[in-house]
């Protein structure tokens, strides 16, 4: 009962984080980019998400016509749930979770299949050529993760997110042991959450909007939070993975951290293509973790 | 794909990108034929702007018709002028005196450096880098300000006339040109350093879509797409008119032809144009900017042909009269309809990510292509 109605209010916070995500990116890739951004809703704009989100919700519900109705209803609350169920996992929510890791691992590459019913299910050929790179990307970048993931779980003896980050408390944090681990997670965590310069899933040049080019009102809406929410997921894995966690208001400055250099990222770099993509993950980051791997091995022996 | 009864048959994958698509600069229209990512046809379509500005020069007199150059390439509207004046003057026989010549270089090149910034950012837009494309608004929107002080318009300037220009430039205008071009100096280097060693923006655009020497010289490339594959021909020096005819425009080039060649060309052609504002500037002299024209401008039963150098290439007017104040024909070369042929060679095996860098680096104004 008591876990429920954690579960409950973690639920209703989350969107809220996502949603401030949204805005902060918003006014930080502004000032990076020699604009106001949003600033009219609320105190320096800070409403402008929820506006938005009302706005999106009262939208009327379209389906396209020759879409698959199953596949287009299903993807957006596919890509939303894995999401928010990985959050279970985390230290700050649960620290008693022994399998945390391997739960995480296992219920992030569920989205996966978002994307692909997404793709397949909206009748568009920008929305299919955008499905099959977001899976392939998913796919591919699955195992680099995984790879980076276990080196601070091999090094803790732990697969519990908790005893890893408490850990790192009477050591040095793991980003300094293992930076070839950091590197590599963070760059795969970023294509995981298909952040730009891994953005070309939805790459608005080429593919208009990729994926979720047919969605609209609360389905698209779902799509946008979900991606907030694996952002602020993964920052919030590397905090607790690389750098050692600790009280909450320092995890959090920890987030804002990466979050803040993710969306710097964005600012500054242009899109990746789909071959060097590929490439990326497999001939760099795969060897790159592995190497950390073996590296964590030989420190802890 | 379509399944069948024996088993599964094959076929390509047909996108249709434009002409309502972010990457398409205006109303252009591709239908590409995919095997997964890789392109193996291309159709392009173009047209959606055909606004019949040729034949116009037929049903207007010389003086009416003034106006409708600025529609051509809107975002180089003085090389449109300086086309269409030109060859109006030579037909004519009237010399524009050495101010307005000066003049008309001055904004000539800050036109051409407007336009080179705003296909700098939305080159980098079609790479996928967002913030080029403000920072490249920001510069552009000071050009387009003086310019605007100058002609009274952002756009479509009106300012050459038969024998001269509309008025003079008052000498605050021209302290001002002075004044900015260290500015825009600094802000192009401050370009190169953000983009040109990015590791990502390399691996994007070095050898993606080569054209070799010969392709470009019989696809009739001119310009900075025609530059970038070798051969080095400028009209500003090679066919020289108005104030070029005086000094020695120096000649970018780069030999590879490929879209990082074409990048580099046009980054160099900006430094070009600020150091040819400062020539023109120094040599400015006061004096009449109006030659004595007649009141009734009336073609001679001749024909001319007269080209600029534009941001883009070589943009002519062929020009005929019969003793009329119309025209008697009109055709116009537009530099981005023929830098555009080369497209369909260009585009087949590289993937559709590819397929809008490229384009972008063609730098097409649909205005000037469907005219």
């Amino acid at each position: 009962m008591n876990n429920l109605i954690i579960a409950t209010v973690v639920g209703m916070i989350l969107p809220g984080i996502a949603a401030f995500l949204l805005w902060y990116e918003r006014r930080l890739l502004a000032r990076l980019q020699v604009r106001m951004g949003p600033n009219r809703v609320g105190p320096q704009g800070l409403w402008q998400s929820l506006a938005d989100i009302i706005k999106l919700l009262s939208k009327s519900d379209t389906v396209p016509k020759d879409s698959n109705p199953w596949l287009f209803k299903l993807a957006p609350i596919m890509a939303f749930l894995p999401v928010f169920m990985a959050f279970a996992a985390l230290p700050q929510l649960d620290p008693r979770l022994n399998i945390g890791l391997l739960y995480l691992v296992a219920i992030l590459s569920l989205s996966a299949l978002s994307f692909l019913a997404a793709g397949m299910g909206s009748h568009s050929k920008y929305a299919l050529l955008g499905g099959f790179r977001a899976t392939a990307q998913m796919v591919s970048y699955e195992i680099p993760l995984s790879l980076a993931l276990l080196g601070p779980a091999m090094a803790a003896g732990s697969l519990n997110l908790n005893v890893i980050a408490s850990w790192q408390q009477h050591h040095l944090p793991y980003i300094l042991t293992q930076p070839l681990g950091a590197i590599g997670f963070f760059i795969a965590a970023m294509a995981e959450a298909h952040r730009p310069p891994f953005d070309l899933a939805e790459a608005e040049s080429e593919l208009v909007a990729g994926y979720h080019v047919e969605y609209s009102g609360v389905r698209f809406a779902l799509f946008v939070v979900s991606e907030y929410a694996h952002l602020l997921l993964l920052c919030w894995l590397v905090a607790v993975m690389y750098l050692g966690g600790g009280a909450p208001w320092l995890v959090a400055l920890e987030i804002m951290t990466m979050v803040s250099i993710v969306i710097w990222l964005r600012a500054t770099m242009p899109r990746i293509r789909a071959d060097q993509l590929m490439a990326l993950g497999w001939k760099v980051l795969i060897p790159l973790t592995s190497l950390n791997l073996l590296w964590t091995w030989v420190w802890n022996l | 794909m379509i399944a069948n009864k024996e088993g599964i048959t094959q076929e390509e994958l047909v996108i249709n990108l434009g002409p309502q698509h972010p990457s398409t600069h205006g109303v252009f229209r591709m239908v590409l034929e995919c095997r997964g990512e890789s392109i193996v046809g291309v159709t392009p379509h173009m047209g959606y702007l055909h606004r019949g500005f040729e034949k116009l020069a037929e049903r207007r007199t010389a003086v009416q018709y003034q106006p409708y150059p600025d529609r051509w390439d809107y975002l180089a509207a003085m090389f449109d002028e300086m086309a269409y004046i030109g060859a109006a003057e030579a037909l004519l026989g009237i010399e524009a005196p050495p101010r307005a010549e000066w003049l008309r270089g001055i904004v000539m090149e800050l036109n051409r450096l407007s336009s080179h910034l705003l296909w700098l950012g939305t080159f980098l837009l079609d790479v996928g880098a967002l913030s080029p494309f403000l920072y490249t608004f920001r510069e552009r929107e000071m050009i387009l300000d003086l310019l605007m002080e100058l002609t009274g318009a952002r756009l479509t300037y009106s300012y050459l006339r038969f024998g001269g220009l509309a008025h003079d430039a008052e000498d605050i205008w021209l302290k001002k040109v002075r004044a900015g071009i260290p500015y825009f100096r600094s802000r192009v280097r401050e370009y190169r350093q953000l983009i040109d060693d990015n590791e990502i923006f390399r691996k994007r655009v070095q050898n993606i879509g080569v054209i070799d020497q010969d392709t470009a010289i019989r696809y009739g490339l001119t310009g900075p797409m025609l530059r970038a594959s070798g051969p080095a021909w400028d009209l500003r020096r090679h066919r020289p008119y108005g104030v070029y005819r005086q000094i020695e425009t120096p000649v970018v080039t780069r030999d590879k032809g490929d879209t990082w060649s074409r990048y580099q060309v046009r980054m160099d052609e900006m430094d070009v144009s600020l150091d040819l504002l400062d020539i023109f500037l120094e040599g400015i002299e006061p004096g009449a900017v109006n030659a004595k024209v007649p009141k009734n401008i009336k073609f001679p039963e001749a024909d001319t042909y007269f080209a600029v150098e534009g941001p883009r290439g070589e943009l002519g007017v062929y020009l005929a009269g019969d003793g009329t104040a119309h025209a008697k024909r009109m055709k116009i070369r537009p530099p981005s309809l023929f830098n555009l042929q080369v497209l369909s060679q260009l585009l087949v095996g590289h993937m559709v990510s590819d397929a809008v860098v490229i384009l972008g680096s063609v730098d097409i104004v649909l205005g000037e292509v469907d005219r």
